[in-house]
């Protein structure tokens, strides 16, 4: 499939669904990524966001048939990611309860999983990247979702809105007061 | 309109969706509260900063290991364990949760009145003599034997089996009777 990209990704979820094997692999590669960093950016975990991703794309090739032509399919593999990225953050936060007391505070640090920083500026673009991740964990998941998904993944606030199941207002609302804190927990960085 | 009034609108002016009159009075809000219009100023850093995030990529191999995983998905069964059996139809050692239960209390007061049944100490007291009875040995050798028995040996014959017995048995009357049988003509 060289000419691949003139499909959208409605009509490579169809041509899936009658067979085509290599519209799976087109529809992977292009979300493959955005998918990760939709993910990383909400669970702070590389490998657990990588066997996520995977989780979804598994879930995109045995429940194609439950995909309709009547949404976009960004909307739809984003809500399976999403739902799968929450699921594994409850279970996370339950084996925390449990495991925290044994740890120690440096095995809390944060984990970047970019390349060491060789010049000046790099390190202090990983030093921003990392109090912006820090920042975002620390909002509640309801916040952190649509956040992520507006202002690093650039989906519209309808797209947003049906992804998270909750009405259009209640999205900018959320968006807006996520933006509030993001800028108060930044503020000591500025 | 409040500080936190104009705070709910700071996304909205930003991105540019306020109505004319709207984006009017929060411009002349901003000239007026240099603490808001930093605040603005910080979550457009904060937006532009998210955006030109780098995006984290997954590592080479992800393409063959989820290959790997869908080749076991194609070889896996559609279902395993075949099985008709509805949520209702939960047995326990083959009965319905509710038999199963009931059975087992039934078998519990079993116990319990048994328990009570049976003597709490001794139990030569409560019981009636004539279930302690001994039970007489099997006769001998000899009293099967066909001889002719006299009125003293079977008043010895009667005494011995009198004496493995506990019921009390006037043994003159006996010695009346052969007596009796002793003295006809």
């Amino acid at each position: 499939m060289e000419d691949s990209y003139r499909y959208t990704d409605e009509e490579l979820i169809g041509r899936f669904q009658e067979g085509d094997e290599q519209a799976y692999v087109e529809l992977v590669k292009r979300y493959r990524d955005r998918l990760m960093t939709f993910v990383y950016r909400f669970v702070d975990d590389f490998e657990l966001s990588e066997d996520i991703v995977q989780d979804t794309m598994l879930k995109l090739y045995t429940h194609r048939h439950f995909y309709r032509n009547i949404a976009k399919f960004s909307t739809w593999i984003y809500t399976i990611a999403g739902n799968l990225a929450k699921t594994e953050l409850r279970k996370r936060k339950r084996r925390k309860v449990t495991n925290l007391s044994r740890m120690g505070t440096e095995d809390r640090e944060f984990q970047l999983p970019a390349v060491q920083p060789e010049t000046g500026e790099e390190v202090q673009v990983q030093f921003t990247e990392q109090q912006i991740q820090k920042a975002i964990q620390a909002l509640p998941p309801h916040f952190r979702t649509v956040i992520i998904l507006r202002d690093i993944q650039e989906l519209s606030y309808e797209e947003i809105s049906k992804i998270v199941d909750v009405p259009l207002g209640t999205v900018k609302s959320r968006i807006n007061r996520a933006r509030l804190q993001l800028q108060a927990s930044l503020k000591p960085f500025r | 309109m409040d500080r936190y009034q104009f705070e709910d609108l700071i996304s909205a002016y930003i991105e540019n969706t306020l109505t004319v009159p709207q984006k009017k009075e929060f411009e002349q809000r901003l000239k007026t509260d240099p603490q808001l219009a930093q605040t603005v100023e910080a979550v457009r850093q904060v937006m532009s900063t998210l955006k030109t995030s780098p995006q984290v990529k997954t590592s080479s191999d992800f393409m063959l290991r989820l290959q790997r995983r869908i080749a076991r998905e194609r070889f896996k069964p559609t279902q395993s364990v075949p099985t008709n059996r509805r949520p209702g139809d939960f047995r326990i050692l083959g009965f319905k949760p509710a038999y199963a239960g009931l059975m087992v209390a039934l078998v519990v007061a079993v116990v319990f009145i048994g328990k009570d049944l049976l003597p709490t100490s001794g139990g030569v007291e409560t019981v009636p003599p004539q279930m302690t009875a001994k039970v007489a040995p099997p006769p001998s050798k000899k009293a099967n034997l066909p001889t002719v028995q006299t009125g003293s040996d079977l008043l010895a014959n009667e005494e011995e089996d009198s004496s493995n017995t506990t019921l009390p048995t006037p043994s003159n009357q006996f010695e009346d009777k052969i007596q009796l049988v002793g003295n006809q003509p």
